[in-house]
């Protein structure tokens, strides 16, 4: 049992001078500048392009360009490609599209002051649109009443078709190797238009996935810190 | 710390192998897209049938007329949930106890649709008239047109009920 003197005892003693480190710590980030500028970075997205030599129907990659601004802010690019071509075996139905995505947002390096370790872990913000086409096809539709007299030729191509999300992204960054870096991130993506048709709504949307309220994402980056 | 990406490596294929298969597909719970109707009195109270109704649905098309029976003796109906024909007009014969019928007939645009590659396709309407005899019942409405999975009423059938019979 600690009585409540002991136990108040350590934590009076530490205070003070723990303060003081901080304001020690400040005073010397101040004298040292911080470049405004301090590089721009290339990635490339690798995850998806790997799922889809596994034998997934949807191959997405994309390009990041990334500038580092104060080691603190770091706006970004994103330039994709999505392409879906599959055929669910259960019901016959084909679903294709393919199409190049844009996503526009910014990092905010949450490891900022700590520069002396090898990566850092960030949080961010995306928007990401893209315009489409899509077919879709399928068994022709038989009626299941009325004797099945009647029946529809399902086949709609060339629907066009565009959408806009928002992600949040939770991420870290690894140096390997010289300006080699790799990079993880969890994306969770928020659907906020994607423009439908009389007769269908797309399934896949480049650069969002499944077309639904919200998804989840994975990204594994190789990254390239250019030399200037 | 130098660990650290081939530690993460493994993690990262470890849950994306996983993910898939914890995906939910949310099909919609009903697979056909049926016609709603409400029965009401002349004061758009709902009102029931108590007698037995049989609805026979008809099609007819270029050589022959299908009849195909929906809902076979109910007795208390209120509500009416009918499928349209894959044609362009649909017939609902409603057959009272009396043997007195009432002939309902529906003109439609039929609209194939794609929900997606894992809940498939439906069909779904858009009414685009309405007729009936006026036998039993007093008149039907269209509340709204638009026939799909939602079920939603999209017809009202109007009875007169004189308060000295009920």
């Amino acid at each position: 049992m600690l009585s409540p003197l002991q136990a108040q005892k350590p934590g009076v003693h530490k205070a003070t001078p723990a303060e003081i480190k901080k304001e020690d710590k400040k005073k010397a980030e101040q004298t040292e500048p911080v470049p405004f500028y301090q590089g721009t970075s290339i990635g490339v997205e690798i995850a998806g392009l790997g799922s889809y030599l596994l034998g997934s129907d949807i191959l997405n990659s994309e390009i990041a360009v990334q500038a580092n601004l104060k080691n603190r802010f770091l706006p970004v690019i994103e330039v994709g490609y999505g392409k879906a071509d599959a055929i669910n075996d259960g019901n016959n139905l084909h679903y294709k599209t393919s199409a190049p995505y844009f996503r526009i947002g910014m990092d905010y390096n949450v490891f900022y002051k700590k520069t002396h370790l090898p990566g850092y872990l960030y949080v961010g913000l995306r928007y990401g649109m893209s315009s489409f086409s899509y077919d879709v096809d399928g068994p022709s539709m038989t009626d299941p009443n009325y004797g099945g007299e009647v029946s529809y030729p399902f086949a709609y191509s060339g629907m066009k078709s565009s959408a806009s999300w928002l992600e949040g992204v939770l991420g870290l960054k690894v140096k390997i190797y010289k300006g080699f870096c790799m990079g993880w991130s969890v994306r969770y993506k928020m659907r906020m238009n994607v423009e439908g048709h009389d007769n269908s709504i797309p399934w896949y949307v480049p650069g969002f996935g499944k077309n639904a309220g919200s998804s989840f994402n994975l990204t594994y980056n190789l990254i390239y810190n250019l030399p200037f | 710390m130098k660990k650290l990406p081939i530690v993460l490596g493994i993690l990262l294929v470890a849950v994306v192998s996983f993910f898939p298969a914890c995906e939910v597909e949310n099909c919609p719970p009903n697979a056909l897209a049926y016609a709603q109707f409400a029965f009401v009195d002349q004061y758009g109270r709902s009102v029931q049938y108590t007698d037995t109704l049989t609805v026979i649905g008809q099609l007819e098309t270029a050589d022959t007329t299908i009849y195909d029976t929906l809902i076979n003796k109910s007795t208390n109906t209120s509500t009416l949930s009918l499928p349209l024909s894959y044609g362009e007009q649909t017939r609902f014969i409603l057959q009272y106890a009396n043997r007195q019928r009432d002939v309902l007939t529906i003109t439609h645009r039929n609209i194939p649709y794609f929900i997606n590659l894992d809940c498939g396709t439906m069909m779904f309407y858009e009414v685009t008239g309405a007729e009936t005899t006026t036998r039993m019942l007093d008149s039907l409405v269209i509340t709204n047109p638009n026939i799909d999975n939602y079920e939603k009423e999209n017809f009202k059938i109007y009875f007169t009920i004189s308060d000295t019979n009920e």
